[in-house]
């Protein structure tokens, strides 16, 4: 679950969560983050916790809170009556849009084989005191796009084949300024208006079917000290009318770290984003874009 | 001089414009997670807790909450 919500909310869900925690060392958080590892019952009962990434440490926790779970008459394991789903408060209650469509948004930081080919980094060793950053699997986010984008997007019947379109702004400027960030090491900042130096996405009719997605994109602070500049090339299919695979490609040179993001490599270092349609997005695939905490500022990069 | 400054734009065209599929694709598999970086996800998570609460009091289970700020299953 992500926190920032769970621990916003003032709702059912949101209560149960809290009073869950009251015995666990996050009892106190208050409005801080209550992030961690949890094991309870139904009904609430606190039963273990842990905040660290050791696997043994994480074991042995749950090891003591299934002892724990045993050693429960069985009345107190289940939950006090039906468990329902409460109404969630509406601010916080994140879905797919409806008629919309999900892209799956992966980024890795890469670098360069002696051809010239992008591979993902080797982790240097780990007690290796002259490199220190980290961050080198796959970070995961995702691209909503309303029923009005895809509408927007996918260009009209008859459509002259060759001639790029430019990509609407607020799509472009979404995919740039919440997407093309690197998340890799921990939660991004996103990038603003100002910030965005450079964007241009273009879509370009090869067929009745096909579309070409082409963009060039820099990014950077205005102190310099944290950038991308790279390009975006992929392309869109449709079927009857309908959004039928979104895949592209963004790579470029990245460089900079933010208070959650530490750990950056040293310099300019390539870096690559991979945007992938969920055709039926399940469960995972409908975990809100980290930029959608405030929903319409995602929808409408304007306004951010 | 002027060759210079007019290249640079040139070249950025070309790489937007002729970047054929299989790139693209082999890109894809550079930057998306490998099977072994993935195992993780074949766990069926339960990402609404009511439910995973009604799951677990009707299978007579604790249940483990990994709770994070950005979701772990998206921007952590």
């Amino acid at each position: 679950m992500d926190d920032w919500y769970l621990r916003r909310q003032n709702d059912p869900e949101g209560k149960f969560f809290r009073e869950m925690t009251r015995e666990s060392p996050r009892g106190n958080a208050g409005d801080a983050t209550r992030q961690g590892r949890y094991v309870f019952t139904a009904s609430g009962r606190f039963l273990g916790f842990n905040n660290n990434r050791g696997p043994e440490r994480l074991v042995a926790m749950l090891e003591d809170a299934l002892a724990k779970w045993e050693q429960l008459p069985p009345s107190e394991r289940k939950a006090d009556g039906p468990v329902s789903q409460p109404t969630r408060e509406a601010r916080y209650d994140r879905r797919p849009p409806s008629g919309g469509a999900v892209v799956k948004v992966h980024t890795r930081v890469l670098e360069r084989a002696a051809s010239g080919r992008l591979q993902p980094v080797t982790p240097p060793a780990r007690k290796d005191g002259d490199f220190q950053h980290r961050g080198f699997g796959a970070a995961v986010d995702h691209l909503w796009l309303t029923a009005d984008d895809l509408k927007a997007l996918i260009p009209p019947a008859g459509s002259a084949v060759g001639k790029a379109l430019p990509v609407p702004s607020a799509i472009a400027q979404r995919i740039a300024r919440y997407h093309l960030v690197d998340g890799t090491r921990g939660e991004p900042p996103h990038w603003s208006k100002e910030e965005a130096k450079t964007v241009t996405l273009t879509l370009t009719p090869e067929s009745a079917s096909r579309a070409t997605l082409a963009g060039e994109f820099h990014m950077e602070t205005k102190d310099g000290s944290r950038g991308f500049h790279g390009t975006l090339t992929g392309w869109i299919d449709t079927k009857d009318g309908a959004l039928n695979d979104f895949t592209a490609v963004a790579t470029g040179d990245h460089w900079g770290e933010s208070p959650l993001t530490r750990g950056a490599r040293p310099g300019k270092s390539p870096i690559g984003f991979a945007f992938r349609l969920c055709p039926q997005p399940g469960p995972a695939d409908s975990i809100p874009p980290q930029a959608a905490r405030w929903l319409d500022g995602y929808y409408d990069p304007a306004r951010n | 001089m002027f060759r210079k400054f007019f290249l640079l734009p040139l070249l950025a065209t070309m790489a937007m414009a002729e970047a054929p599929p299989a790139a693209v694709t082999d890109l894809l598999s550079v930057i998306q997670p490998a099977a072994d970086e993935a195992s993780w996800l074949a766990i069926p998570w339960e990402t609404n807790l009511t439910e995973a609460r009604r799951k677990a009091d009707a299978a007579g289970r604790p249940i483990f909450l990994w709770e994070m700020d950005g979701h772990p299953l998206g921007c952590t």
